[in-house]
């Protein structure tokens, strides 16, 4: 009996626990913050930061699992990292590693209140929740004292961070401009499309329907002596086909964008949208599109494009690399020719020129946000850390790893002189480098051998490169209004914190052969979709009504793909237009215009 | 497995049903084989050479570099001793619990035995969601432990009304003498019961470990921070890995992702060292399946 | 007035159990304490079905609501279809899918040959350990317009033109059921084979007295000696009509065939818990549990009436 009451009265705790939220750090987000802590005296050192007396210590969840923290320990990268941000820092960075999905493990730590004091990699939805409940806090006067590299290279584009009350509560991760030469991609086998001798690449949908066509008629079966295809699909909804074609005619996010008026049309809802869905469906009874597109997975579609059943590739431009000559280059060294590849090309709507598409498109904020918990003691020197990671040569050293001998760059002691490739040779001694340039190895500059003799990548891992980022820039690391990276080799371009391109500095061309086939016919310009951002808050009904919406578009697209004639596909496009119109596709549009609305008005201050 | 005493007619329906049976028997394991087989021969193939697609019988280029591969880049062999840690400790534990709890259930003039049927058949239908039994594990402090893997697994209602019906079936006299010699209802679950129900034991104790061996979420959930990662969160993790990129919302980290996928050799040969384990025990417990285990609907 | 009595009569014989059988009492009481803990409280959460609840909030600051989301569910557009395709999927699999393991368990019974028969059975439960993952892809490849099942049928002459099995409506309930069963029915048959395995050998003598053939011996003895784990499971399973489950269909499925596997579990997995709705599919799982108990409840009173079998 006395266990009877127990329980009952475990029952009604545990019941008012729930009730009453039993999160253990609530409230918080509206305190003063003491940043007094921050305000250190002292000089800058080499790396342009103060060194704190006392260790800096960063709790950071950036949505990693264990697997992540056990490759970070094997390939040793870690351990520099940490050694290098303590000795020159006085910083000591604690990753949290999770199993669960991020997103899941967020709304549980909400839940519980275990959530560390700096979580980053998270969706501005996240964010937004986190914010919503006070538990996220105010960066507006951190930010003001101590933030003096982040407010720079942000830009004007820091109004978009600030909530409808003017504070900042969240910052950008990866930020930047999008940092790929291509984007939607309409690829077609280089070495098949050169055989057709044709003296221009196709630059319409309609052209490119043609030379699909040619080619396959000149390769019927693949390797195996399997049937070949242009076009098929990974995601298994076949959107990537859209997509494509959206990005050829200007929609933006699956709307027209009239600038003159204001006024926002969905692709379902315009005249281009039908022959978007005639077009498709032509290539489709045609057999250019693979019947099992619908269902194949990443897999199928790389074992497809190696094996040369699949000839084309409409989706993001690296499917055409991995799935292609960079599988074929490693793989099967001995039969691949530098004109075997998959060329990423450009294409435009009739009647538009390439400047109107939106193949190519770029969010200065990008898609990840980083926010400080009320679990912060110092938001002070968090800030000051922060400002330091988004300086030029903070960015750098997270991004590439500790800079020393053993890494694929460090800084030159001294003048002096180095070689380079030019024309295909390598010439001792032709480049001058001053003292203080971020000097890359010499090793790393042959791109195309870069990965084979496992330099470029596994070197960075060593040193711990991009393994500490938090609220790092994604950009291009070079020189414009905001930023200044004049310091970085001059022998190589595009430089980012993933990747970076040797390019010929006489005609801005690209040193290498290779990815000169790939992307010298890519000439879509980069647009900014920034203001056209939407946030999809859960909460609201218009998140549910959107996704309502958007899995019968999935459906309405599927259909009208593999209607079996052009009459059938154009009734379906219709009938599906009705549907999601009374769905509430005209209030979503409503929704998604007021929004980029809200980001102009922010945008402008 | 033979019936004692039963002559087996040989009319000529019977010896077609037979050829029948046997040909449809032979059909069914190639069925139910071949895509297990599969995967092992994907497993022993060189990963750039699976690719290509088209594997049938046999491994074209064989290795065993994803299982060297496997075993050296990760945690696996810790998972596997905390595996059958779990489904050794939580096999044990459910079925003495849910076994005496089925007991108690069955004794005839225990007047509550309706009550506590009632009770966890209950929570077969009805239960928590995520985030209160989240809750409630936080703030019992079992997150992160080995502890939360058979604690709230102890009692098993589906079990319960397995080994219930099964005990009924034993004949009453022997609990009742000795109740009657002062024995309490331990020593009688212990001494006379238990050692009756070899078979019905054998037959949860293997869906019981089956089950332990092949949960991942709460592995995940409830031990996120990895110190004690199951074998089969290794494998789900692997399986994942794809999903997982394609939610990815930047394109370049979704490139780089997609290009670090695991190669299906090194998903397959996962696959094998997850499942052949347990795979095995099923004939060390068929023996037990003869002799009368009559489990059905408790009557009255 | 006797009822009455008879209450009063079993309340006194309550209380007087609590002496007499305190042994059995006390064992009960921990496991209804560890039922309460681990079942009952969590199960009080399920109260946020009737909050606008978002994780974090503490309950006294979200909007009461009561059965908005039951009404919100009822009124969405595709309601009809998302119900149609539960309870076919899942009538599928009360129906085929109960049945098959049984049909499994009585052949492989008829088997004589003891090692075949050990081998087949462990072979039998092999796909089980499959994941769904696999299981999709292995689909992928056999199905797909250049897999071996459309070589097959066009060798044969059956078709001429290959059939993209996964993207037909008409095909879609068949595959899902079929691969279902494959994977399932080993597992689910080791109950019967030992349920078979423990029906009284003399039953066989005295029907093969009777002059009782093989399938009249099935049928006559066989099949009754397992009835009461039959009835079991099925008055168990029937309390599951609304899961028709979600991982399969998400991973076979794709835009052409939604209209025929979208149900009540990929619903709630889709517009639910992936959008971190959790008081939505949280009050749909509750009506989902109190729509499967009151079917339990209900199936083992007619049990009880026509079979004189039940749970409890």
């Amino acid at each position: 009996m006395k266990k009877k009451v127990l329980a009952m009265l475990l029952t009604g705790a545990m019941a008012f626990s729930m009730l009453t939220g039993c999160g253990k750090g609530s409230g918080g987000g509206g305190k003063e913050q003491d940043l007094s802590s921050a305000d250190l005296k002292g000089e800058p050192n080499e790396w342009g930061w103060v060194v704190p007396e006392e260790t800096l210590v960063l709790d950071v969840y950036a949505g990693m699992g264990d697997q992540q923290e056990l490759e970070a320990d094997e390939k040793g990268g870690k351990a520099v990292m940490d050694k290098w941000l303590l000795d020159n820092m006085n910083v000591q960075i604690n990753f949290q590693y999770s199993n669960m999905e991020m997103d899941q493990q967020l709304q549980l730590w909400l839940t519980s209140g275990d959530y560390p004091a700096i979580i980053t990699n998270m969706t501005d939805d996240m964010a937004e929740k986190f914010i919503a409940q006070g538990k996220a806090l105010d960066l507006t006067d951190a930010l003001a004292q101590y933030g003096d590299n982040i407010t720079r290279r942000y830009g004007k584009y820091m109004n978009m961070m600030k909530s409808s009350d003017g504070k900042v509560y969240k910052l950008a991760t990866l930020y930047g401009d999008n940092v790929n030469v291509a984007g939607s991609d309409f690829g077609i086998r280089y070495d098949y499309w050169k055989e057709l001798g044709e003296d221009k690449i196709y630059e319409t949908p309609e052209e490119y329907y043609e030379v699909l066509k040619k080619v396959l008629a000149n390769h019927p079966t693949d390797d195996n002596g399997n049937k070949t295809y242009g076009l098929s699909a990974t995601d298994k909804k076949g959107q990537n086909l859209l997509n494509g074609m959206l990005g050829a005619y200007g929609f933006i996010g699956g709307y027209k964008y009239d600038e003159a008026s204001g006024e926002m049309t969905h692709w379902l809802n315009t005249d281009e949208g039908l022959e978007i869905a005639k077009f498709m469906n032509k290539l489709y009874r045609e057999e250019i599109i693979d019947p099992s597109f619908l269902s194949t997975d990443y897999e199928k579609l790389m074992t497809d494009i190696h094996n040369g059943t699949i000839v084309g590739n409409c989706d993001a431009w690296w499917y055409g690399w991995t799935g292609g000559h960079q599988y074929w280059a490693t793989q099967d060294a001995e039969n691949w020719e530098l004109e075997k590849r998959i060329a990423n090309v450009s294409v435009h709507a009739e009647g538009l020129s390439m400047e109107d598409t939106t193949l190519l498109t770029s969010r200065f904020l990008g898609s990840y946000r980083c926010i400080v918990t009320d679990k912060c003691k110092d938001l002070g020197m968090v800030m000051r850390y922060l400002n330091w990671e988004n300086s030029e040569l903070g960015n750098f050293v997270i991004g590439w790893g500790a800079p020393s001998a053993d890494n694929v760059w460090d800084i030159a002691k001294e003048d002096t002189k180095v070689g380079n490739w030019v024309d295909g040779e390598w010439v001792e001694d032709c480049v001058d480098i001053k003292a203080g340039t971020w000097l890359m190895k010499d090793v790393i500059l042959d791109v195309d051998r870069k990965e084979e003799i496992g330099s470029y990548h596994d070197l960075k891992e060593k040193n711990g490169a991009g393994m500490y980022s938090i609220a790092l820039n994604g950009n291009w690391l070079y020189t414009n209004e905001l930023q200044n990276f004049d310091l970085i080799d001059p022998r190589v371009s595009h430089v980012s914190i993933y990747d970076y391109w040797p390019v010929n500095p006489d005609t801005g061309e690209f040193s290498n052969e290779g990815v000169k086939l790939s992307w010298g016919f890519y000439t879509a310009p980069m647009q900014d979709t920034s203001l056209f951002a939407v946030t999809w808050d859960a909460t609201q009904d218009i998140t549910t009504k959107n996704e309502n919406v958007k899995s019968k578009l999935e459906e309405a697209w599927a259909n009208m793909v593999t209607a079996e004639s052009e009459e059938a596909c154009e009734s379906i496009f219709y009938e599906y237009r009705e549907t999601c119109n009374q769905l509430g596709l005209e209030e979503i549009t409503e929704y998604v215009k007021s929004q980029h609305d809200t980001n102009a008005e922010k945008y402008n201050g | 497995m033979k019936r004692k005493g039963t002559k087996i007619k040989t009319s000529l329906g019977s010896k077609i049903f037979d050829v029948f049976n046997v040909c449809f028997m032979l059909v069914f394991a190639f069925v139910m084989i071949y895509p297990f087989w599969n995967q092992l021969v994907i497993s022993f193939n060189e990963g750039s050479d699976t690719v290509k697609g088209g594997l049938a019988f046999l491994p074209r280029a064989f290795t065993v570099e994803n299982y060297s591969y496997i075993f050296t880049r990760t945690n696996i062999a810790k998972g596997a001793v905390i595996s059958v840690l779990r489904a050794v400790v939580g096999t044990t534990l459910t079925i003495m619990c849910t076994g005496l709890l089925g007991y108690i259930t069955t004794i005839q003039h225990f007047v509550g035995k309706r009550f506590v049927r009632l009770v966890f058949i209950i929570t077969m239908y009805f239960g928590g969601g995520l985030i209160p039994t989240f809750l409630l594990y936080s703030n019992l402090g079992l997150l992160d432990t080995f502890t939360v893997y058979w604690l709230p697994a102890l009692f098993s209602a589906y079990f319960m009304m397995l080994m219930a019906s099964f005990i009924q079936g034993l004949p009453d006299s022997l609990a009742e003498s000795a109740r009657l010699d002062g024995a309490n209802e331990l020593t009688i679950y212990f001494r006379v019961i238990l050692p009756l129900c070899t078979p019905v034991m054998a037959a949860t104790a293997i869906m019981t470990a089956v089950g332990h061996w092949n949960s991942w979420f709460d592995v995940m959930i409830y031990n996120s921070g990895g110190n004690w990662d199951t074998l089969q969160v290794y494998l789900r993790k692997i399986l994942m890995e794809s999903e997982q990129a394609s939610k990815l919302l930047s394109e370049q980290k979704q490139f780089e992702a997609m290009r670090n996928l695991t190669t299906s050799s090194v998903r397959a040969a996962t696959t094998m060292v997850v499942t052949i384990p347990i795979v095995c025990i099923y004939p060390f417990f068929q023996k037990y399946f003869v002799g009368g285990i009559t489990i059905g609907a408790v009557k009255g | 007035m006797k009822s009455k009595e008879q209450k009063a009569k079993n309340r006194k014989e309550l209380i007087r159990s609590f002496r007499t059988q305190r042994q059995m009492w006390a064992i009960s009481a921990v496991a209804i304490l560890w039922a309460i803990i681990f079942c009952y409280i969590p199960m009080l959460g399920n109260v946020i079905a009737f909050f606008d609840y978002t994780p974090g909030q503490s309950l006294v600051d979200c909007k009461f609501v009561g059965l908005k989301y039951w009404i919100d569910f009822f009124q969405l557009p595709d309601m009809g279809r998302v119900f149609r395709n539960t309870l076919v999927i899942s009538g599928l699999s009360m129906t085929i899918g109960f049945v098959a393991p049984i049909v499994f368990a009585l052949l492989l019974n008829e088997i004589h040959h003891t090692l075949f028969k050990k081998v087949v059975q462990t072979i039998s439960y092999l796909p089980y350990f499959i994941s769904w993952v696999v299981v999709a892809s292995i689909l992928f490849t056999l199905l797909g317009t250049d897999g071996n099942i459309n070589e097959l049928l066009l060798n044969m002459g059956v078709i001429d033109k290959p059939i993209a099995f996964l993207n037909e409506k008409n095909y879609f309930w068949g595959i899902l059921t079929t691969s279902n069963i494959w994977k399932d029915v080993g597992w689910s048959a080791i109950i019967y084979i030992s349920a078979i395995a423990g029906v009284d050998g003399t039953l066989y003598e005295a029907g093969s007295v009777d002059g009782l053939g093989r399938f009249g011996k099935a049928w006559h003895i066989t099949l009754p000696g397992i009835a009461p784990t039959v009835i079991m499971l099925f008055i168990m399973g029937i309390g599951g009509i609304l899961n028709a489950g979600f991982e399969q269909q998400l991973l076979i499925g794709n835009p052409l065939t939604q209209e025929v596997y979208e149900n009540i579990d990929t619903y709630v997995y889709r517009y639910g818990m992936q959008l971190g709705r959790y008081s939505f599919a949280t009050s749909i799982g509750l009506m989902k549990s109190i729509f499967g108990f009151i079917l339990v409840l209900i199936s083992n009173k007619i049990s009880a009436k026509v079979t004189d079998m039940r749970l409890f």
